[in-house]
């Protein structure tokens, strides 16, 4: 790949992957673990019980088990594979997020394109004293990034440094407006309204 | 034209009564259709209830129109203040109050009861959740476009970042059919006709199969029920019989097909027009539904342009562009300028990105093993119908037609493959897609919000990635590039995106 049409050299260009990632807190394994084993141990005796009570063929709930199992079994190794990959990492202009086994993204959200930032922290996560940090940005909530499993003061820090950045972008886009406001209201009227 | 104080709480136009009765009839019968069939199948039944059913029908419509007449009554919006406001309902009685600054967009529109009763529809659109979107059913042209105007005039003043059209252009007769100067096309019926027939039929044909398996279901229900005869059994041993039966069948199922498509389109773009108004673009069109849509330049996130061979050969393609929206756009919602000619869409291009469409782009193609992921997806659905065809046609007919689609769907799959590839220039992004169709979606680097690199566990070992970007009307993939070609791209479109001043919308 050329990028030399693009007036900007390939090597001036900074990689994200040469950031330094934090991991989540090791707690937040275990967060995950529960939130595995209650549904396992719900669904696993619920065929047997259906079996005894009403009489379905065996085959069917053979086959019941090998689809529960095989489930339980790849999401088994999704979160115990998958959690040294839950990383998260600052760039003086976004932030990164990794994670995954099965399916590992690499997500990086600018920091001017974050609409607004969200601490949350759901009964379990409130168990295990962590919190889960959202990024809000335009459109449909499927481009939102979910940072789960932090300790209060990271997520915190994030914030503050998330909205810091954004803040002094928002300002520079409101001078420039403030500027143009300026630059139209010595063309246009003053406003016989109001 | 006359001057309205819409300070003062406002009732929509006596016709409304008409509107709501007529929306309210037409979603009782949709949602009961299957009760007028009860009096017709049953003599007995039909003596004994008749009179009770015609009297129930009657009372049900005055109770309606009634209803309809307290929501007429309730219906009332004024400006006030610095926010458009709306109190409406009768049992559920409910006030909205919309910020100026929150209005995105201003649509009026007409429908064909609105047509008939010659009064138009005005909606007011947020970026919002959708929830406080405000619909008045029925008002006359005149005051729906004295009414956009002051409210443009007012959102202008309050949030003058965000261009709106019309307000620099009351001039702009809605209801006179003079020829605006700058206008950027406007659809005539030839061009509509190549619209229609250039489009893919396919979309009409599963409409058709899925409306054909309803009415069967429909039918064998009801006449079974009645008919102690099992029709499926009867049915489904006559269908093998012959395999030119069957051909005759997919034949004109297929023809059917095609004339639904062709008719469909032609209905819902009849007499599009589009007019250029500085930046913005205000679009038209629709013979049952009429809709104007405005095309914000500042809102526009992806500008998507279709052709096929067919397209190709008449010289015309189809545009498509997705504003910012609170969720997903699918395809039905994006705004589209079909029939265009390529010299048009240059001008429109422009228009809306500042800047000429031929650039210098660095491509990245998706690779060969694209194709494994397509097979790969389609041989599930291919497996369970080679199956069924088995059992209906036996292993030789059913291997012909088997090895028939195999053979196309290769063809297809190639297709995508080559054409499915990611560019960048230094202001824009170019996304490739299509198989037998051609798409390109353009989108400015600085209105993307968010960059995935996906990579399944596949893709981990043969190093491979998909990429995602995520724009405020959605997001767009592109499949199976090579990771570190990925990465790059990735790199540079966070790079330019994080140096640019320019705000998404």
């Amino acid at each position: 790949m050329e990028f030399s049409n693009l007036e900007v050299n390939l090597a001036e260009i900074p990689d994200f992957k040469s950031v330094q990632l934090h991991p989540v807190a090791k707690k937040y394994k275990t967060v995950l673990w529960l939130g595995w084993l209650v549904p396992f141990l719900i669904l696993m005796p619920a065929p047997i019980i259906v079996y005894y009570l009403w009489p379905i063929p065996i085959l069917y709930l053979l086959g019941i088990y090998t689809v529960l199992s095989f489930i339980f079994l790849l999401t088994g190794i999704e979160i115990h594979k998958g959690f040294a990959r839950r990383k998260f990492g600052l760039r003086e202009l976004d932030i990164i997020h990794q994670k995954g086994f099965f399916v590992f993204t690499e997500t990086v959200v600018p920091f001017k394109r974050v609409q607004h930032v969200e601490i949350k922290q759901g009964p379990l996560l409130r168990f295990f004293q962590l919190y889960a940090l959202k990024l809000y940005t335009a459109g449909a909530s499927t481009g939102d990034l979910v940072i789960n499993g932090i300790p209060l003061g990271t997520a915190e820090k994030l914030k503050a440094k998330i909205l810091q950045v954004a803040a002094i972008e928002e300002d520079l886009y409101t001078s420039e407006i403030a500027q143009d406001e300026e630059q139209k209201s010595n063309i246009t009227k003053p406003d016989e309204r109001l | 034209m006359k001057d309205y104080d819409f300070s003062k709480a406002q009732l929509q136009d006596f016709r409304g009564v008409f509107i709501i009765f007529f929306a309210n009839v037409v979603q009782k019968i949709r949602r009961y259709f299957f009760a007028f069939f009860v009096p017709l199948l049953n003599a007995n039944f039909r003596a004994f209830i008749f009179n009770y059913f015609i009297l129930a029908i009657f009372i049900v419509v005055a109770f309606s129109f009634g209803y309809a007449y307290l929501l007429y009554i309730k219906f009332k919006f004024q400006i006030k203040g610095q926010s458009f406001h709306l109190n409406q309902g009768v049992i559920k009685r409910s006030s909205i109050e919309i910020p100026f600054e929150r209005i995105q967009n201003i649509n009026i529109e007409q429908n064909i009861f609105q047509r008939f009763l010659n009064v138009v529809g005005f909606q007011v659109e947020t970026a919002g959740e959708g929830t406080a979107e405000i619909n008045i059913k029925a008002l006359r042209r005149e005051k729906a476009v004295a009414l956009k105007n002051q409210l443009l005039e007012d959102v202008k003043k309050v949030n003058p970042e965000v261009e709106l059209t019309h307000t620099h252009s009351p001039e702009v007769e809605y209801s006179s059919s003079s020829k605006p100067a700058n206008e950027l096309m406007e659809l005539d019926f030839i061009s509509l006709f190549k619209v229609g027939v250039s489009s893919n039929f396919l979309k009409g044909l599963s409409l058709l199969l899925l409306f054909i398996s309803t009415l069967f279901n429909f039918f064998f229900d009801v006449l079974s029920h009645f008919l102690t005869i099992d029709f499926e059994e009867d049915f489904f041993n006559r269908i093998p019989e012959t395999l030119t039966f069957a051909f005759i069948f997919i034949a004109f199922l297929l023809f059917l097909g095609f004339l639904i498509t062709v008719l469909s389109v032609m209905v819902k773009y009849f007499g599009l027009r589009v007019v250029r108004l500085r930046n913005n673009f205000e679009v038209e069109y629709g013979l049952i539904k009429r809709v104007n849509q405005v095309i914000k330049k500042n809102k526009t996130q992806v500008v998507e342009i279709d052709t096929n061979p067919i397209k190709k050969w008449l010289n015309i393609q189809n545009l498509f562009v997705s504003q910012a929206s609170s969720v997903s756009l699918t395809n039905a919602q994006k705004i589209g300028l079909v029939g265009i000619t390529p010299s048009q869409t240059n001008i429109f291009f422009e228009a809306i990105f500042d800047r000429p469409r031929s650039q210098l782009f660095t491509y990245i193609r998706s690779s060969l093993r694209y194709i494994i992921r397509l097979f790969w997806r389609q041989s599930v659905v291919f497996t369970i119908a080679f199956l069924v065809g088995q059992y209906f046609l036996g292993w030789v007919h059913s291997s012909i037609i088997a090895f028939f689609i195999a053979f196309i769907l290769g063809v297809v799959n190639y297709l995508a493959y080559r054409k499915s590839y990611v560019g960048v220039s230094k202001d824009l992004i170019k996304i490739g897609g299509g198989s037998i169709n051609t798409s390109t979606k353009y989108l400015a680097l600085y209105k993307v919000q968010s960059v995935f690199i996906k990579r399944t566990i596949f893709q981990q070992f043969n190093a491979h990635a998909d990429l995602v970007i995520y724009t405020a009307s959605g997001r767009e993939v592109i499949n199976y590039l090579p990771y570190q070609q990925a990465i790059q791209i990735q790199n540079y479109i966070l790079y330019r995106l994080e140096r640019s001043s320019e705000s998404w919308i």
